[in-house]
């Protein structure tokens, strides 16, 4: 047993590339970094369709006046927060997806997320990228790091990848997982899963110790913790580690009452740390090997509630950035007045997105989704 | 040496004398493997006695161990007054952040610590154990269930869990707790709510698939209309205006139904009991089912009238429980990992209110499950971020332990862990401890730092 998983491990190809190579030709890593946007995102005051009346009579309290949107076309507009956005919209570097969702939406959080993340209604089937790259590039040792949030992008029967906080408190406390002192026969597979396990958080903890072990870390004090995890982010894809896919997460979207404020702060994190991350990796040259996409559960009720907030909802749209991104709207038009329970109805299939990523951008052999494609990559 | 020890020597020794029977005695391994899938202890008497008793008898002594009841005065105490207010709507907004910030917060903490110090407490760990697994079952979450109701409903569990697998599930289904958990109180004959209706075939008695119909559900959601809380008496009403009693068609059987009508039909359907048998075997045997075997003894506690206690001796007198194969197999949920070593080193009064905290970072908040679903359990337990969450739980725990030592008699430790090495060497890990670890503080950290440590 033990000599078997020994033989596995060596087979393991190295999750970083063995010579530091800076030249931008040799940059052939394509990242994705997921956002996931936790609560619930109200879709409307993000991208807000200034030039439809229903919008101001559904939301007395809680729109945004026409003065305070950053027009980007004559119907739609980014809340004020989203200054960032509006400058990469200017330049083509971010994809507006709106009307976004899925048939029969869940408006329980956890089972929406986990809609999402499995791409299937199946509590039992394994998450979508689990999927994707056990099928197409089974020989990784680990296809993410996961700094915050839920994990179902990536369940399965394998461990395939790594939740930590913090890379440096990680690499500290990786070295509590002693696999050399406590080596044992496994005698069943859930012993083996418990050592290969431990194989996999020594192996990623070494070589990230070795790759940016003396990586000099920005100051994180000031950071909020998006940015925190977004420069994280940074530092191991400009250390040209070859993980495809990192996912980080801002709380807080459950914005049922009082949600201006909220709604405004939230923004502004994602909008500065999103900054911060893309200005950074443009400097590297990695901007075109990058996809930010921003998700959420469910978007919110077209009207305000009672208390100056809103009410869980469905359709919404995401964000989807970086220098290889087709720029522009998609999704058509937001319509407040056919609605479904004072719903927007969805679209554009999640699932949808995830095709297009799958095909367009990861290249798959093996799609696992069949669903058509969409022009914004 | 714990009271319940003491009791169980007794009773014990009374078996060993009137009964000469050593036939399938139990070996040290067989005894760590009953002992620790059946209670929370490896250093039982069970393990130092074992060679006495034969498998019928150790098993005979955990089915038939007196139930435990948390004595009365120790349940937490709750402002019956103000948490009616708190669903009143007579009380302001302003008012109920009030009320909410001056009790709720403690009184969900005291629950938590309560249910610890139970745990610790109780002479009958496999009833504490099913407490646990009830919970985990039949969901409900602090966080949206105020504490009196979790309180209520967790007393179901632990006084029914051992009982009749009829009976728990009405008392569950007639407690409030679950309609306010899964929004029952809210479904009404003229909006229909299906949350509750579909957990319940889901999740609580059939199992996802094809033994129902999405029709089935929304027939159920009709039956289980009109029912309220009522927040002052914190009891379950019928509100007969607000139910739906029309004729519908439930599993090919029809008419007027009500929770009790419902109950009735799920209990006849095959598929019940083999759902609760697969979930025991889970817990009890291995996370792999064996098809045929649960077919068997599912027809065994289907013919019972659904005693539990009927089903949990059919599993442990299976011949798949004693497989060696499936020996340390299981993975100990963080629970089951440091309760099980508060008992090893027997330190166990230590600062219980730290405990639920401790558990929580390894991914097991009591009251909290993740969701309706409750905690998955078997591998999602050794995530690698649980793996290092487990190592440091245990770790401030041995830390814990240095310090108690420190400010107690030094003895008592060395004491203790020799114990724990020297004659129950092979418990906790199956396995022995190296000739040069010598020093007791370094055995107990080679144990509980045992990668083999996590199994069962």
């Amino acid at each position: 047993m033990e000599r078997r998983s020994f033989i596995k491990a060596a087979a393991y190809t190295s999750i970083l590339s063995s010579k530091i190579s800076w030249s931008q030709q040799e940059r052939k890593n394509k990242y994705l970094v997921l956002i996931e946007l936790k609560g619930g995102n109200d879709g409307l005051n993000t991208v807000i369709p200034y030039s439809d009346k229903l919008y101001y009579s559904k939301r007395p309290k809680i729109n945004i006046p026409p003065k305070d949107v950053i027009k980007i076309n004559s119907k739609i507009g980014l809340h004020p927060s989203l200054n960032y956005f509006a400058e990469l919209y200017q330049n083509n570097e971010i994809s507006i997806i709106q009307n976004v969702g899925y048939h029969k939406p869940n408006k329980s959080h956890f089972a929406s997320i986990d809609i999402w993340e499995r791409a299937s209604r199946d509590i039992r089937s394994n998450g979508w990228l689990y999927e994707l790259f056990r099928i197409n590039n089974p020989d990784r040792l680990i296809d993410s790091i996961v700094f915050s949030g839920s994990t179902g992008f990536f369940k399965g029967p394998k461990s395939n990848y790594i939740k930590i906080n913090s890379i440096s408190s990680f690499i500290k406390e990786a070295k509590l997982i002693d696999i050399t002192s406590t080596n044992f026969n496994a005698t069943n597979e859930n012993q083996q899963y418990l050592l290969d396990s431990n194989r996999l958080i020594n192996k990623v903890s070494t070589e990230l110790e070795n790759k940016i072990g003396q990586t000099k870390w920005k100051s994180m004090a000031n950071k909020t913790p998006l940015d925190r995890q977004l420069t994280q982010v940074s530092q191991l894809m400009n250390a040209n580690i070859k993980i495809p896919v990192f996912k980080v997460s801002i709380g807080g979207f459950d914005t049922h009452a009082d949600q201006g404020e909220v709604h405004h702060e939230l923004l502004n994190e994602l909008d500065n740390a999103v900054s911060s991350f893309s200005k950074y990796i443009k400097k590297q040259g990695l901007w075109d090997n990058t996809i930010v996409l921003t998700y959420s559960e469910f978007g919110r009720r077209i009207a305000e509630n009672g208390n100056n907030g809103t009410d869980h909802g469905e359709a919404s749209c995401m964000f989807c950035i970086g220098g290889n991104v087709k720029g522009g709207v998609f999704g058509g038009k937001v319509d407040l007045q056919s609605t479904h329970k004072d719903n927007l109805i969805y679209k554009v299939d999640f699932k949808e997105v995830y095709s297009t990523l799958e095909k367009k951008w990861f290249k798959a052999k093996h799609p696992t989704l069949s669903n058509t494609t969409i022009d914004f990559i | 040496m714990l009271p319940t020890h003491r009791t169980l020597l007794k009773v014990i020794s009374f078996i060993i004398l009137s009964i000469n029977c050593h036939i399938y005695a139990l070996d040290l391994h067989d005894a760590k493997h009953l002992w620790s899938r059946t209670g929370f202890s490896s250093t039982n008497l069970l393990i130092s006695k074992h060679k006495q008793l034969s498998r019928d008898e150790a098993i005979k002594i955990i089915i038939d161990a007196p139930l435990y009841y948390p004595p009365e005065k120790s349940l937490p105490k709750f402002n019956k007054e103000l948490y009616a207010a708190l669903r009143s709507n007579k009380t302001s907004k302003k008012e109920k952040q009030q009320i909410k910030k001056k009790i709720l917060n403690k009184d969900r903490k005291n629950l938590q610590i309560w249910w610890y110090q139970q745990i610790l407490d109780t002479k009958n760990p496999l009833q504490e154990k099913m407490t646990v697994f009830w919970h985990n079952h039949f969901t409900s979450d602090l966080q949206k269930v105020f504490p009196p109701y979790m309180l209520k409903q967790n007393q179901i569990f632990r006084i029914h869990g051992l009982g009749n697998f009829k009976k728990l599930l009405n008392e569950f289904m007639h407690d409030p707790a679950i309609h306010i958990y899964l929004d029952n109180i809210k479904n009404k004959k003229q909006n229909p709510n299906e949350n509750l209706a579909r957990e319940l075939l889901e999740l609580f008695t059939l199992g996802e698939g094809s033994h129902y119909s999405e029709q089935d559900i929304k027939n159920i959601a009709k039956a289980l209309t009109g029912y309220r809380v009522d927040f002052n008496k914190q009891k379950l009403v019928f509100k007969k205006r607000q139910h739906d009693s029309s004729f519908v068609k439930i599993f090919n059987s029809s008419g007027s139904y009500s929770i009790d009508g419902v109950l009735k039909l799920i209990l006849s359907h095959p598929m019940t009991a083999k759902f609760i048998t697969e979930k025991f075997w889970r817990e009890f045997i291995s996370d792999k089912p064996d098809e045929k075997e649960i077919e068997r003894i599912s027809i065994i506690f289907r013919n019972s009238g659904y005693e539990i206690k009927e089903l949990i001796s059919e599993i442990l007198h299976s011949e798949s429980f004693w497989d060696k194969k499936n020996y340390n197999t299981l993975i100990k949920s963080p629970f089951d990992l440091l309760t099980s070593t508060l008992h090893l080193t027997q330190l166990n009064d230590s600062e219980v209110n730290k405990i639920p905290l401790l558990i929580s970072k390894s991914g097991q908040k009591l009251f909290y499950p993740p969701d309706v679903r409750g905690w998955r359990g078997g591998i999602y337990w050794l995530s690698t971020e649980l793996i290092i969450a487990r190592k440091k739980m245990l770790r401030k725990y041995i830390k814990k332990v240095i310090n108690n030592n420190k400010k107690t008699d030094p003895r008592y430790l060395s004491k203790v862990v020799n114990t724990i090495t020297k004659k129950h060497q092979f418990f906790a890990i199956g396995d022995t401890i190296p000739k040069k670890i010598t020093k007791p503080m370094s055995k107990l950290i080679y144990l509980l730092s045992h990668d083999k440590y996590n199994f069962k």
